[in-house]
């Protein structure tokens, strides 16, 4: 009976030719290779080539590697040099990244959470945007009849496009008292673009002391020796 | 004295016992970074540069096999190397000593009553296993230099190489079939019970 050769086969030819086989294993490899013709060609097959790899001859080293201690202490002092610098720049970063860490917490609160600053300045930044826009509607009107030398009564047909004359008044009345407050808007929004800056700025910094930590330390802790 | 009286004298700062433990393994080591690197050049580089980091690195070293962690050095800094090259290596087996004498020449190759014919050819075969060796992956290629060129059993490749028995066992099994099957194209170059099976 012959039986494909598997590459478990294979293993087990291996470590036959080895004597590493349990016994177990053994006694049920010894059965198939009294029944299987492929797998005993296969066997002396391996152990000619196993005879071969062994009988392989070294070569002579060219000399002798000894160390002089001019060799030891040079390199020595290079790269124990190195490796202390590394380990140092390693922990630096660590702190660094711990410092910048708690800095943010304290500035923005936990991560995850948005302070009520941020919120308020959000909500007032909206509410800026929102009324500016009829009154940036009328001056672009107004504008645009002037740059044309249109007269008062010619302005009629442009103010159907935009508003009645006493709609314009109320638009106008209302967004007086906040005309007031824009200024205060346009500040919020101001800083609730600079808070989430400095708050991309602080990811950006942990980040990179991060991979800086990380790549340091790995560095430091990867001796050619070990 | 032992390995182990050498190794703690060492650590007290005494060169001379560490080169005694560098003449013991010198050759095993070149050997083994020449097999993984089949550059003598590199080989004798990283011989040299095992040996410095093995002296400079022995309060690492935790006991059990000095020669097991002699190799994990070489090896490494093999692997570096031919990480560095990106490319498996492409010279061949043969380097020239302070006498200019080709290490794998015939002088010194040369068993008692071989004739020329026969010492060449056996050069030829090495050199042609050598090659085969070369094709492997790097990680079957020291599996087999260690168990079947240096003798290590599977335990002692294990630590080298810290890799699991069975892993070893299974790079082992797929080097030995790679080399089998590459050795089928120098078939004139076999002995003859591996010929009589190919043509069967």
């Amino acid at each position: 009976m012959q039986r494909k050769i598997l590459s478990r086969d294979w293993e087990l030819l291996s470590s036959y030719v080895d004597g590493a086989l349990s016994p177990r294993a053994l006694g049920r490899f010894e059965a198939r290779l009294g029944e299987d013709q492929m797998f005993a060609d296969q066997l002396r097959l391996l152990e000619h080539t196993r005879a071969l790899l062994r009988r392989a001859p070294n070569a002579r080293p060219p000399r002798h590697f000894t160390l002089s201690p001019e060799m030891v202490k040079e390199r020595s002092g290079i790269f124990s040099g190195l490796s202390l610098s590394l380990n140092a720049m390693s922990a630096v970063a660590s702190l660094l990244l711990v410092a910048v860490l708690i800095g943010e917490i304290l500035t923005f609160g936990p991560p995850g959470t948005t302070s009520g600053q941020t919120a308020r300045s959000a909500e007032f930044a909206g509410e800026s945007i929102a009324l500016m826009a009829p009154a940036a509607a009328a001056d672009a009107a107004e504008s645009a009849a002037d740059s044309a030398g249109l007269e008062e009564s010619d302005l009629q047909s442009q103010e159907d496009f935009v508003e009645e004359p006493d709609q314009m008044d109320q638009a106008a009345t209302e967004t007086q008292p906040n005309f007031s407050t824009e200024a205060t808007s346009n500040k919020e929004a101001n800083e609730t673009l600079g808070f989430a800056l400095t708050r991309q700025v602080f990811r950006v910094a942990e980040i990179l002391l991060a991979l800086f930590a990380v790549g340091v330390m790995l560095a430091a802790k990867r001796p050619q020796s070990q | 004295m032992s390995d182990e009286q050498f190794i703690q004298a060492a650590r007290r700062g005494d060169l001379d016992a560490f080169n005694r433990l560098v003449l013991e393994y010198e050759g095993l080591v070149y050997n083994v970074a020449l097999r993984l690197l089949s550059d003598p050049g590199l080989a004798e580089d990283a011989t040299q540069d095992a040996f410095v980091s093995a002296f400079r690195n022995l309060g690492r070293f935790r006991g059990g096999s000095f020669k097991a962690w002699l190799l994990r050095i070489v090896k490494n800094a093999s692997y570096d190397e031919l990480r560095r090259q990106g490319r498996r290596p492409i010279v061949a087996l043969e380097s020239e000593g302070e006498d200019g004498q080709t290490l794998d020449s015939p002088e010194w190759l040369a068993d008692p009553g071989e004739s020329p014919e026969e010492l060449a050819e056996r050069v030829e075969l090495g050199e042609a296993i050598q090659r085969c060796i070369e094709q492997l992956d790097v990680e079957f290629r020291a599996a087999i230099i260690l168990v079947d060129i240096q003798g290590f059993d599977y335990a002692q490749a294990a630590d080298t190489l810290e890799a699991p028995l069975g892993t070893i066992k299974s790079r082992l099994a797929r080097a030995r079939i790679g080399v089998q099957e590459c050795l089928q194209s120098v078939e004139e170059l076999l002995p003859q019970a591996m010929r009589l099976k190919r043509e069967q």
